[in-house]
């Protein structure tokens, strides 16, 4: 029985490495992240590459336009098109997905497009927004609307389709109307897979707003990102970025927190 | 009192009709307990999902009161098998389902909810959710909302079938009990022959594919009852008269599905 | 759609299939109604075009008669062999970057506390963000492209490999080794078949992703590949040619996603509902 219970030996070595302390949870990452920042220091030091910031360059970088300031004009208008697009989606998606959830017909209707828009890219549709809108503030929102609304129609159609059909009929058996059905039990529900399609309709949206920042170059993170650019300022490029990621971040936690409460009560 | 005459039901499948019940009558007394006993598949459920109205029939009436079923009524309630409590509501929320569908005022329902709760034993759970209590707990629930909306009838649909052996038991002394105390109609589905004999005042045995009546056994004992029956030998000789005559048509069956084979 | 399979970490992706209630699916004739409504939105999509004139929105025979002639060009097939290669290169590094990461993961514990948390971060995060970064580096250019295709689907498929290596069955093992089987038995009769199913579904949804990344990645370059052609059509105000090449596009999309299907059907039968 040499080598009996892989698996087994594995599951209690992982166990107890992971509960001996809370520092095994930090360590190891912080760890990774200095050595990525070592390397990247001494890698684009010794490159005497203009295009390729130090990290500390970009942690100055980052500094400068978070203090400075100059980013949060530009980061506010964009996320203006991020959430207006989101809540026209919202608007729009949650009911389309609440219908396709209880209408099979319509359901079956919709399905060929719904499945189109999850595995086509959206981007492309870009130039035809811009002959149909021009430039403006709209095209950003309509982009961030193509990237989102399925998402949320998708989730919210599957989280009706997830109630249990005996809460229906057991609904029904007490002479529940379909105002009622919907009210009491299908809408209570489909509320956890509402609040997932909207979490990640709002990353769908942001992704769509970063894109459209990227290709439309209007206002907002765009343009900054473009004059960064072309003054070859590279370091403030990176420190763009972060300040996105960090935004990412932060929708991306936040929502999961708001989407928790409302998860169903558990034990 | 209800009254089934002739009853057919066939369910529409991709090969064509499955029938599941043929030429179906019994009536049902007021406060009179009836149990539907039969072996999986012989349609005893969906007589019961007939007779609440979530299901259509094909042929043959059922009149209650002398009023032919559409539909779901307010003179009816059912308690179902897998308890299909409302998971986001509080226990007294779920109690009160039924009265506040009809417009009873919260002031109101709850406080009947309330006392149903208390008659089920309940009572310190009010404010609990579905997920936190026994599956035993889950069915008083599924039992008081039926009670609350005080129905002539309740129709029960194997509603202990999911639940471990003592807390069957136990519960089978509670609906003893409750239903001493609230008069009702009761139709109750089981497969269990000890459960028909030890709950009701008659039993209509249900067999084969599809479903007819085999018997409809009278149970002789007085009420109010308890488990102390289960033991007299008058429980044993209806015991093991009604395994013969599931017995046989069991067998009936088996040899009817070779012969399909062949 | 696979995703739901392919849940990452407590639901990243959220319901993406068609969970529960399949029963009430069966009984209408879905694919007529399915079809009918494909039908039907190209007729209105042609009916419109002709009406209503906009620029912007050619009915869809002059769209099919604009990619024809851009076919016997040579410019949509030229292009299409230019992205496709992108894409194949692309996609190919992340597969087996992803994998050897994931491998890496599950085998060493340290390897899964300093990494996992960034793949988990940046699989959450929208790949776009990082585009800038590439452009800055790379400058605009082929190798732009390619790490756009590949940070599209890598962080994404590290993480479900991940996932797939570390489902292991204890109660189907306990059973192997009842029988004495080997490591490699083990392996090879537990293990890979257990990881199949959603090695499979991954590689699939990577694959649908990749392709985003691929035409993103060229909108933003605007010199070459399909996504090339659509910024210049764009540029052009030409409406028929984008959507002449979006046609192209979709169905690159539909093919990859439907030979991935038959693929999976035809490994996982066992897994299939």
């Amino acid at each position: 029985m040499t080598q009996s219970g892989g698996a087994l030996e594995q599951g209690t070595r992982r166990s107890a490495l992971r509960s001996s302390s809370g520092l095994w949870r930090v360590a190891p990452p912080l760890a990774f992240l200095a050595i990525v920042a070592i390397i990247w220091q001494l890698g684009a030091a010794d490159a005497h590459n203009i295009l390729l910031p130090t990290f500390t360059a970009t942690v100055s970088a980052f500094v400068d336009i978070v203090v400075g300031g100059a980013i949060w004009e530009p980061l506010l208008r964009s996320n203006l098109t991020m959430i207006i697009g989101f809540v026209i989606s919202a608007v729009i998606a949650v009911p389309l997905g609440l219908v396709m959830g209880r209408h099979l017909f319509i359901d079956r209707a919709a399905a060929p497009y719904v499945s189109l828009l999850v595995v086509m890219p959206a981007a492309p549709l870009l130039p035809i927004i811009v002959m149909m809108i021009g430039f403006g503030l709209s095209a950003g929102v309509l982009l961030v609307m193509v990237f989102t609304v399925v998402y949320i129609v998708v989730n919210t159609r599957a989280g009706i389709r997830s109630v249990d059909p005996r809460l229906v009929e057991m609904a029904h058996s007490y002479g529940a109307n379909e105002l009622n059905l919907w009210r009491y039990v299908l809408i209570p529900g489909a509320l956890p897979a509402i609040a997932t399609g909207l979490r990640i309709g709002l990353g769908r949206a942001f992704a769509g707003m970063v894109l459209g920042e990227l290709l439309l170059l209007s206002s907002g993170i765009g343009l900054l990102l473009l004059t960064y650019r072309a003054a070859n300022a590279s370091d403030h490029v990176f420190a763009v970025v972060v300040v996105l990621l960090v935004e990412a971040t932060l929708i991306s936690s936040g929502m999961r927190r708001l989407e928790r409460r409302l998860q169903p009560p558990s034990v | 009192m209800i009254t089934v005459t002739g009853l057919n039901k066939t369910f529409a499948s991709k090969v064509g009709g499955v029938p599941v019940l043929r030429d179906v009558s019994f009536e049902v007394r007021d406060n009179e307990f009836v149990s539907i006993l039969g072996p999986s598949g012989c349609g005893k459920t969906t007589l019961l999902r007939i007779l609440a109205g979530l299901v259509d029939h094909d042929g043959g009436s059922i009149q209650v009161e002398g009023k032919e079923v559409s539909g779901p009524g307010p003179d009816r309630a059912v308690v179902f098998q897998h308890f299909s409590l409302l998971p986001w509501m509080s226990v007294l929320d779920n109690i009160g389902f039924g009265l506040r569908l009809r417009g009873v005022p919260k002031a109101m329902w709850s406080k009947q909810a309330l006392q149903l709760a208390q008659l089920v034993g309940l009572q310190g759970f009010e404010n609990f959710f579905p997920r936190q209590l026994s599956g035993g707990m889950q069915q008083r629930v599924g039992l008081a909302r039926a009670l609350a909306v005080e129905p002539a009838i309740l129709l029960m649909d194997e509603p202990f079938a999911a639940l471990d052996e003592q807390t069957r038991l136990l519960m089978q002394e509670e609906l003893l009990r409750i239903t001493q105390e609230a008069h009702k109609t009761i139709v109750f589905v089981t497969h269990s022959m000890e459960e028909a004999l030890l709950l009701s005042d008659r039993v209509l045995l249900l067999t084969g594919h599809p479903g007819v009546v085999q018997e409809y056994l009278e149970v002789p004992f007085d009420r109010p009852r308890d488990r102390s029956i289960t033991t007299s030998l008058e429980f044993q000789r209806l015991r093991e008269h009604l395994w013969e005559q599931l017995r046989r048509t069991q067998t009936r069956d088996a040899v009817d599905s070779s012969d399909v084979v062949a | 759609m696979g995703i739901a399979r392919v849940n990452a970490r407590r639901s990243a992706l959220g319901r993406m299939g068609h969970p529960s209630g399949k029963s009430r699916v069966t009984s209408t004739p879905g694919p007529l109604v399915e079809i009918g409504s494909l039908l039907g939105g190209l007729l209105a999509w042609e009916l419109l075009g002709r009406v209503l004139g906009l620029s912007w929105l050619p009915p869809f025979s002059a769209c099919v008669g604009a990619l024809i002639d851009l076919i016997n060009q040579g410019l949509i097939l030229a292009q299409l062999a230019d992205s496709v290669q992108a894409l194949a290169i692309g996609f190919a590094a992340a597969l087996l970057a992803s994998f050897v990461i994931a491998f890496l993961m599950a085998e060493f514990e340290l390897v899964d506390l300093a990494i996992g948390p960034y793949i988990y971060a940046f699989f959450l995060l929208p790949s776009i963000a990082l585009v800038p970064v590439f452009l800055a580096v790379f400058g605009i250019g082929d190798l732009t492209r390619l790490a756009v295709i590949f940070v599209y689907c890598f962080f994404y498929m590290a993480l479900n490999f991940h996932t797939a290596f570390l489902e292991r069955d204890s109660a189907l093992m306990e059973m192997a080794e009842s029988f004495q089987a080997s490591r490699w038995q083990r392996t090879r009769y537990v293990v890979v078949p257990m990881a199949l199913p959603l090695v499979l579904a991954t590689i699939r949804v990577g694959l649908s992703r990749a392709v985003k990344g691929m035409i993103n990645g060229e909108q933003f370059i605007a010199i070459y590949g399909l996504g090339g052609l659509i910024e210049t059509f764009g540029g052009e105000f030409a409406a028929v040619k984008v959507f002449a090449v979006i046609l192209v596009v979709v169905a690159l999309a539909l093919v990859l996603d439907v030979l991935m299907r038959l693929l999976d059907a035809r490994w996982t039968r066992w897994a299939a509902a």
